[in-house]
């Protein structure tokens, strides 16, 4: 019982820190999992070896397209404080985060302050986290700002989130832990390989699948913030070849997807099959478009998150209905660009036309309006000749990388 | 005479976008409008998405219905049938309605790709044209590959005399088509459309030589932007096209030091491009012979990807450079006469940087569009640009009524034989 209470006292402290990041501009996430899979001898299934958990974690972007993350360790346990911050320091340099916090009820020992300046950690005792609080106007009413901060309702999330069917256990590793394991640039294409694994394995909509959904349109969002940042940095002059060693890994995996590629058509050929494979995935041109418009419009880009995770924990958990805070252009784009987001997995993770239709009716107030015309019937007529995935899917793994241990950076 | 090229659904939309610009010069309550209704609106379709690519959100789309009707002269009353076009497309989204009219949508128009050609044009079929308006369509794209006489037209596509009034009446209202008269009485039809340097060596050269033979070489210009002819070559019905000055044609020394001609036919261009701007297109079309003959000869280092080389030449980060190489000089000696770029070495070697006036920029991404279209222009000169910048302006636009309602009171341009048609429709005598 004593750890159940002190998971509830942590939990305090994570709704203080959420909502000091939340006012900061980032958008957040509770206890991120980070674990490795490994397969045992004898034993079909992987197991899921867990490495630790991140209780806060804060994601934004800049105008200038760099990607901030911050990340919060929330104990009220009194102790082992320098431990703690050599794990924090570590996992901060696993994860990349640029700003670190350690979190505590209790005061921290006088000795502490320094080695936190050594490891580039902010301490956030008892006497500050009122102050932090405090500091940040918020842009809400208090009675939705309760609600929306409530650890409780981050609890109902994780509720409608899982479990997923038993045949999609693996997708659900994905989004919980597997996501963030990962190296950055494989991201784009296993969220849509995730996606398409889901249809695949033809359940029907429900609110966990919905919830499900929403939450994978937010971690694309991350992953197409982490190729913004990366095209922008290499530069945006021929955006077509950066995206496309960016998706390869860059030029070490891009000459090892081209021996793959060489390989499978050679096996090809000794098979009776003389055809030439792609070098790109089918949904390559729409994302290029899609990581174009999002770049021609870095201050929306930098609020989807946001507004796609009020739209999975406040709106369709919650209920609280659209966001609060004031529509200005770069709110209104930013949800032009979040539906885009929606579209482009549904079409390309080939899930019913209605995840779509119900995420649009989500992210754009339809109360306002008589009439919103249907989008074109679903089907395949809907998709355009360059999207259509002629080929099987197991061939566009392949190439993709994600069933074979391609060797990369 | 055979058709040159299959009539493709990209081609449908170009052709359909041509004729749509040619309409404006139509009273819009003429019949000839209805029966080419497709094909308007599918044009149309195309000028309103030139003007909203890339806006994300119309927030106000009575506004952008004002905008499309004083400046891209698309109809009020069509506006809303093109925006559902669109939407049936999935080019734009979302369309929400107020008081029964379209309040606002999103765009998703392709900004990188142009699958936006081949949608509409697959639209333009699965709405059944009458077989009078695919042979209209296929008349105006038969033009954009070359001049064609007449005669051979009509036999081509089976034009019978009826037919063949209708669409003489309607292309010459529209300035689509223009016909001259040969030595020999034969008439030929020239698109308007084409950049041409000396016109009136057309004739001669359908007098001197077999139509075949020239609109064969009409068809092998038009399908490279830059078609390479070796000056020491035999002669030939392109080689004379290039000696009679009817075509821009620069000449590069190639890696092999023998002298080509590079042949550009741009069609479709900007008109800014042929008159106050003919400096930039001129220019444009050095920079696509120098391309070209990198490509062609350019010894062991030929350009592979002109587009990127180009694009790497227009970027600021880069300060306008491309990477050194020992040809530089040679390559790029008609834009070092033109003052377009100038050399700074790189290491041992000698780089290209282009001077980057506005004029320069210009004539790099117009040199660009024509290398990537088959020296076809961007089809986005029917003022979708200005449409939309007035869209930025928001509510503060107002229509200028007082022209409109003017333009109102002409009377409806008809001919004769048109009200003669409506009448024997009318009156249930004709179909």
């Amino acid at each position: 019982m004593a750890g159940r209470r002190d998971g509830e006292r942590d939990w305090k402290l994570k709704e203080a820190m959420r909502a000091i990041l939340w006012a900061q501009g980032y958008s957040t996430r509770f206890n991120v999992l980070l674990s490795y899979e490994i397969t045992q001898r004898g034993k079909s299934e992987p197991i899921n070896l867990g490495l630790t958990d991140l209780d806060v974690l804060g994601v934004r972007l800049d105008p200038g397209f760099r990607l901030h993350l911050a990340i919060a360790d929330c104990k009220t346990v009194s102790g082992r404080v320098p431990e703690r911050m050599f794990w924090l320091a570590g996992v901060a340099k696993f994860f990349g985060s640029d700003t670190n916090y350690l979190v505590r009820s209790q005061p921290f020992p006088e000795h502490v302050p320094s080695l936190a300046r050594s490891l580039d950690i902010s301490l956030v005792g008892p006497k500050e986290l009122p102050i932090l609080l405090n500091t940040y106007p918020q842009s809400m009413p208090e009675e939705l700002y309760a609600r929306f901060h409530d650890f409780s309702l981050h609890e109902k999330v994780t509720r409608r989130l899982s479990p997923l069917p038993a045949e999609l256990r693996d997708v659900e590793r994905y989004r919980n832990s597997q996501f963030w394991m990962d190296p950055s640039h494989l991201a784009l294409s296993r969220v849509i390989l995730s996606l398409s694994r889901l249809a695949r394995s033809g359940s029907g909509i429900d609110a966990t699948i919905q919830c499900f959904f929403s939450d994978m349109v937010w971690l694309f969002t991350v992953s197409l913030w982490r190729a913004c940042a990366a095209l922008v940095a290499t530069g945006l002059a021929d955006l077509e070849q950066s995206l496309y060693l960016y998706l390869n890994g860059y030029e070490a995996g891009t000459t090892s997807l081209e021996r793959w590629r060489r390989a499978f058509e050679a096996l090809g050929k000794k098979a009776g099959v003389d055809t030439p494979l792609p070098t790109h995935p089918p949904y390559f041109s729409e994302l290029l478009e899609l990581i174009v418009r999002c770049i021609r419009r870095p201050g929306a880009t930098a609020k989807m998150a946001r507004r796609a995770e009020w739209l999975l924990s406040a709106q369709l958990v919650g209920g609280l209905g659209s966001p609060p805070w004031l529509n200005s252009d770069d709110d209104v784009l930013a949800e032009k660009l979040l539906d885009d987001v929606a579209r482009f997995l549904v079409r390309h993770g080939r899930l019913s036309d209605r995840y779509a239709t119900a995420y649009s009716a989500l992210v754009f107030d339809q109360s306002q309006v008589e009439e919103v015309l249907p989008v074109a019937p679903a089907g395949e007529a809907a998709i355009p000749p360059h999207a259509s995935n002629n080929q099987p899917v197991d061939q566009q793994e392949l190439l993709l990388g994600a069933e074979l241990d391609v060797p990369g950076p | 005479m055979e058709s040159s090229n299959p009539l493709t659904p990209r081609r449908v939309s170009l052709r359909s976008y041509d004729a749509t610009l040619g309409f404006r010069n139509i009273d819009e309550r003429s019949s000839a409008l209805s029966d080419l209704k497709v094909t308007h609106t599918t044009g149309m379709a195309m000028v309103l998405a030139g003007a909203i690519k890339g806006r994300d959100i119309i927030r106000d789309a009575q506004l952008l219905r004002n905008v499309a009707a004083d400046v891209l002269k698309i109809h009020p009353f069509a506006f809303e049938p093109v925006v559902l076009e669109l939407a049936e497309l999935e080019l734009i989204r979302n369309v929400r309605r107020k008081g029964g009219q379209v309040a606002s949508f999103t765009e998703n128009i392709p900004i990188l790709h142009d699958s936006i050609y081949e949608k509409l044009g697959e639209s333009w079929s699965s709405h059944s044209p009458s077989e009078l308006e695919q042979k209209f369509v296929a008349t105006i794209d038969e033009l954009a590959n070359g001049p064609v006489l007449l005669s051979e037209l009509r036999k081509t596509y089976d034009i019978t005399s009826a037919d063949d009034r209708w669409l003489r009446q309607v292309a010459t209202q529209a300035e689509l088509v223009q016909f001259h008269t040969t030595t020999s009485g034969d008439t030929l039809a020239v698109s308007p459309l084409y950049a041409f340097e000396n016109p009136e060596k057309l004739f001669t050269l359908f007098e001197q030589f077999p139509i075949d033979k020239v609109r064969e070489a009409f068809t092998q210009i038009r399908q490279s932007a830059g078609f390479p002819v070796l000056m020491d070559s035999q002669p030939s019905v392109i080689k004379d096209i290039l000696l009679s000055g009817l075509m821009p044609a620069p000449t590069v020394t190639g890696a092999d030091k023998r002298q080509r001609a590079f042949i550009v036919l741009p069609y479709g261009v900007d008109p800014v491009f042929t008159t106050t701007r003919k400096h930039v297109l001129e220019r444009a079309i050095a920079t696509i012979a120098c391309i070209r003959c990198g490509e062609i000869s350019g010894g062991i280092t030929a350009i592979k990807f002109p587009d990127r080389l180009l694009a790497r030449l227009m970027d600021k980060d880069r300060k306008f450079t491309l990477g050194g190489h020992s040809s530089t000089a040679r390559q790029y000696a008609p834009l070092i006469a033109m003052g377009m770029i100038h050399i700074v070495s790189d290491g041992y070697l000698d780089a290209a940087q282009l001077v980057p006036t506005q004029d320069n920029l210009d004539a790099v991404q117009l040199a660009r569009n024509l290398l990537n279209r088959q020296a076809d222009g961007m089809p986005e000169r029917g003022n979708e640009q200005e449409a939309s910048d007035l869209l930025l302006t928001g509510g503060a636009y107002l229509a200028p009524l007082e022209t409109i309602s003017l333009a109102r009171r002409t009377i409806p341009a008809l001919s004769p034989g048109e009200l003669s048609a409506i009448w024997n429709k009318a009156a249930g005598w004709g179909s």
